[in-house]
């Protein structure tokens, strides 16, 4: 074939400079380090990088979420055990207010023991979570949900709060049928509150005229009630520890799910940096050789031996 | 006969000294744009009848003829047409691949900042902080959607600057076509061909197509017409039309190209054009451009509609109702200015989740109005307005429709720009929900809530509304709205419904439980609102697709668009390029090829040159004979 001269350099340029371009492009994707440097590099990656990417950004909200279910629940928790301390501590005052040989200043002396174990188990069922609620705050609450006027009433709407449409985590116990209406055992009976329970015995054993009758029969009531509440504290407390498991197994999962994630991305935009590398060198010599041979070709004319 | 031979030889020199000028003005031209190689024409000079046959007179140089071949030529003109065409359109569509290349800060990243504030908000509803942190990253998003509309909308504009320059130059191309006409003209009563005038047109027709799609006609005086795709005659013997730039009639804030012509003005579309970089700008512009901004303006508005729509389920900190969080643009109609009827129609958006990417095409046809969606061309029909399509609501706005009037409806492509928040107040964020479900203080049985949710507005939703369990599987309902029913039946897990709320109880009611509907007492800790609005996001609300799915089919879009525009460059540049080499073997310059004719025309030279003096020896030792 006929080459005209003026083509022929034209030519040799633009190969020059495309595979200048390439050069710059391998270069761009190593330095980079991803083989994508805008959508069109390959629409579908870059379309499922996005959906991984916010599925990255989804496990960390969801890791957020459960973080903070996670510091409630293990407060409730603490709450429950010194709520359950309490208890029991009042249920032994109780066994030993019951032993005959007591007299009235021992009985009202085992009333101040139950008025500062009343006020801890308050105490424990008003505590704060640190973020601005209540642990045991129903359906929320800005103001310590127990109220007490002598008797103990639940101000908050009772029910739960959760996070975590999911999960459905409790962020907010449900304080009410804790401490102020614990359910009776049998379809017969009805709700207890404990502290009232605390109270009404607390006068029985204060007061020195009390029949050993009236005692026995208010120590006999008040135990059945703090088995009760022990048995309800320790049913929440295993409620939230069942959730706790729960989010221990979520984030596994995550963490299981953020690798998948993180690898599949990987694979979708990383460059292969061995094989860009090799190309990158066998575009240099492709670019050296078509240089060099350029400048033989250009230096060649017939005009040189005239 | 000394006399012969110095006639022969001088022939001979004179068409080789014709040869040697023309090989150094190929040398001259080898760099020369659109240059032709040329080449002497030689016939013998015919032949003298002697005794002993016919002795040949010597050479004529005929004529100088470039080397051209009218199929090659045709085939680089076509092909630069659409390689000019492509590379315009790859070079709009790479700017538009570059906002969508950085995924760390689009619209995706800005939506999912917004998840976890919410996540926040629904851990501590009632920290201000939180709430002031949520409203700061709906703005941010709301930011960046108008940001990106804003770069598709300058890069819009600086195709149209670019769109001027290419009429400007096609205008500049046209007057030279018809002065070279001009100058071709008066050679028309010679038999010369003028080969370097026949090239510069050869080449300004080709530049021309680097603008638009133009072919040549040659007619019999030597002058070309210049035809445009639709017919058009651009240049006509030494007269040529002038492109110019004008508002659409149909859209005001399109710029239309037209022709003026010595009659009228002609508007040239897309199709008309059919090539050159007028064509790949209109493209991107008319085309890409309004599809990816209605892609962007799609999600808006499904965001718009259905945060606001969850914010007025809700209540506040104050607990009032939640006003709207985003405000987007809104739809527009434009009537032709050809329309015989009088009509404004009006359009608005029913339903922000069903909005689709693209603006529509409205005909009235005299007793039907035909709906074009633009994306993807599909018509619908309609017998009478007002118009629902794609959650849009068009109406009459006044005035009445004649047969033939045309709108055109300006859709999501709008709605991105005037995207932004309209709430300030932490405390407006309407995280909690009006009313709540309670089980009463003495309940026996284990019946709790599992679910609350408010499905829609309700003029008695804060009604107080008692459910009364008369057995572990039915209850009695009091409350205004409710119409009082009794005996409902009663299964764990399933919905009851009534005034615009649904609730979802489980467990096992003992006769005489009590379960009451009532307003929120603890709206300023309640999160349930806000959890329904973070579950927004998993939810297909952008016609059916999540938000995150929907942005990455607009990333996937864009970049098929440029890979295709891209990939047809490469094709159309692979074509003009073997085009481009066939002209050269055939018409370019080889120096090598003009240093060997120049050796081989000197040697002719010398000898016709020998010739003569040997005619001038043989003449001497004539005389010398003769005159002793």
């Amino acid at each position: 074939m006929r080459l005209s001269t003026q083509y022929q350099t034209q030519r040799s340029i633009d190969s020059i400079s495309e595979r200048y371009a390439a050069l710059q492009r391998t270069q761009d994707s190593i330095a980079s380090g991803s083989r994508i440097q805008s959508p069109s590099d390959d629409p579908q990656a870059a379309a499922n990088a996005e959906r991984v990417r916010a599925q990255l950004a989804r496990i960390e909200v969801d890791r957020r979420t459960i973080g903070f279910a996670k510091t409630i629940l293990g407060q409730a928790d603490g709450a429950l055990s010194d709520a359950g301390d309490a208890l029991q501590a009042s249920r032994e005052q109780l066994l030993a207010a019951g032993n005959g040989a007591y007299d009235s200043s021992d009985r009202a002396a085992i009333a101040t023991q139950l008025i500062s174990l009343r006020g801890q188990l308050l105490a424990s069922a008003n505590r704060a979570d640190g973020s601005g609620g209540f642990l045991f705050g129903g359906q929320g609450s800005s103001s310590a949900p127990f109220v007490d006027n002598g008797q103990v009433s639940f101000s908050a709407q009772a029910g739960t709060s959760q996070v975590d449409a999911e999960l459905s985590l409790t962020t907010s116990l449900d304080g009410r049928a804790t401490f102020t209406e614990i359910a009776p055992a049998d379809a017969s009976g009805s709700n207890e509150n404990i502290f009232d329970r605390l109270q009404t015995v607390i006068a029985v054993l204060r007061d020195p005229n009390s029949t050993a009758s009236a005692l026995q029969a208010a120590l006999k009531t008040t135990t059945d009630a703090l088995d009760r509440a022990i048995d309800s504290s320790s049913l929440r407390r295993t409620e939230v520890g069942e959730q706790l498991r729960r989010i221990d197994a979520h984030e596994s999962a995550l963490s299981s799910t953020e690798a998948h994630s993180q690898t599949y991305l990987s694979g979708l935009i990383d460059v292969n940096l061995a094989q860009a590398i090799s190309q990158m060198s066998a575009l240099q010599t492709n670019q050296d050789a078509a240089m060099k041979t350029y400048q033989h070709l250009s230096t060649m004319s017939l005009f040189n031996y005239l | 006969m000394s006399v012969g031979l110095l006639n022969s030889a001088s022939s001979a020199l004179l068409a080789t000294y014709a040869q040697m000028q023309t090989t150094s003005h190929n040398i001259a031209n080898v760099n020369t744009p659109g240059y032709s190689r040329q080449e002497v024409l030689l016939s013998t000079a015919g032949a003298s009848f002697s005794g002993s046959g016919y002795v040949g007179r010597g050479v004529n140089a005929t004529d100088v003829q470039r080397r051209y071949d009218q199929f090659v030529s045709t085939e680089v003109v076509v092909n630069t047409a659409q390689n000019a065409a492509d590379a315009a359109h790859a070079n709009a569509l790479s700017r538009v691949d570059q906002l969508f290349a950085d995924s760390a800060s689009g619209i995706g990243a800005a939506y999912d900042d917004l998840q976890l504030a919410l996540a926040d908000v629904a851990a501590r509803p009632g920290d201000l902080s939180a709430r002031t942190t949520f409203l700061s990253r709906a703005q941010a998003l709301a930011s960046v959607v108008r940001q990106n509309d804003e770069q598709l909308a300058a890069i819009s504009s600086s195709i149209d600057q670019q769109i001027g320059h290419a009429v400007t130059q096609a205008n500049t191309t046209l007057q030279q076509i018809a002065r070279v006409n001009n100058q071709i003209g008066r050679f028309a009563n010679t038999t010369a061909v003028p080969n370097d005038l026949l090239d510069e047109r050869d080449l300004l027709l080709e530049q021309l197509n680097g603008q638009i799609k133009a072919s040549a006609f040659i007619n019999q005086d030597g002058s070309a017409t210049v035809f445009a795709l639709s017919g058009q005659a651009l240049v006509l013997n030494d007269s040529a039309v002038r492109f110019e730039i004008r508002q659409s009639p149909d859209d005001a804030s399109i710029n239309q190209i037209v022709a003026r012509t010595g009659t009228g003005i002609v508007p040239f579309e897309q199709v008309d054009i059919g090539g050159g970089a007028l064509s790949g700008l209109l493209q991107a512009r008319d085309q890409d451009l309004p599809a990816i901004r209605g892609r962007i303006g799609q999600i808006a508005s499904a965001i718009a509609a259905s945060y606001n729509k969850q914010q007025q389920l809700g209540v506040d900190l104050a607990g009032s109702s939640g006003a709207a969080l985003f405000a987007i643009g809104a739809p527009s109609v434009l009537s032709s200015p050809a329309n015989q009827g009088n009509a404004r129609l009006s359009a608005s958006v029913s339903d922000g989740t069903q909005v689709a990417a693209s603006d529509y095409q409205i005909e009235f046809d005299g007793s039907q109005y035909s709906v074009t969606r633009n994306s993807d061309a599909t018509v619908r029909q309609f017998a009478s307005i007002p118009i629902a399509i794609d959650g849009l609501a068009i109406t009459l706005a006044s005035g009445s429709v004649a047969a033939g009037d045309r709108f055109s409806l300006i859709g999501a492509s709008s709605f991105a720009s005037q995207m932004r928040v309209l709430l300030t107040a932490p405390g407006a964020v309407a995280a909690a929900l009006p009313i709540t479900a309670e089980m009463a203080a003495g309940n026996r049985g284990d019946v709790r809530n599992s679910t609350f949710k408010i499905v829609n507005a309700d003029p008695n939703q804060s009604a107080p509304v008692t459910l009364t369990f008369t057995s572990a599987n039915s209850f009695d309902v009091i409350g205004t709205g409710t119409g009082n029913p009794v005996g409902q039946s009663y299964q764990s897990n399933q919905a009851i419904a009534f005034n615009g709320w649904s609730i979802e109880l489980n467990g096992t009611p003992r006769p005489g439980d009590v379960v009451t509907v009532s307003p929120n007492r603890s709206v300023s800790t309640d999160n349930r609102n806000i959890r329904n609005m973070a579950e927004l996001a998993q939810t297909g609300i952008v016609s059916g697709s999540r938000v995150t799915d929907a942005y990455a089919d607009a990333i996937a879009d864009v970049g098929t668009r440029t890979s295709a525009a891209k990939s047809a460059q490469k094709l159309s540049s692979r074509l003009l390029d073997s085009a481009t080499a066939s002209r050269a073997s055939i018409a370019g310059v080889n120096l090598d090829e003009e240093a060997a004719h120049l050796l081989q025309y000197q040697q002719a030279y010398q000898a016709a040159a020998r010739v003569m003096t040997t005619a001038q020896e043989m003449f001497q030792a004539l005389l010398r004979v003769t005159g002793g």
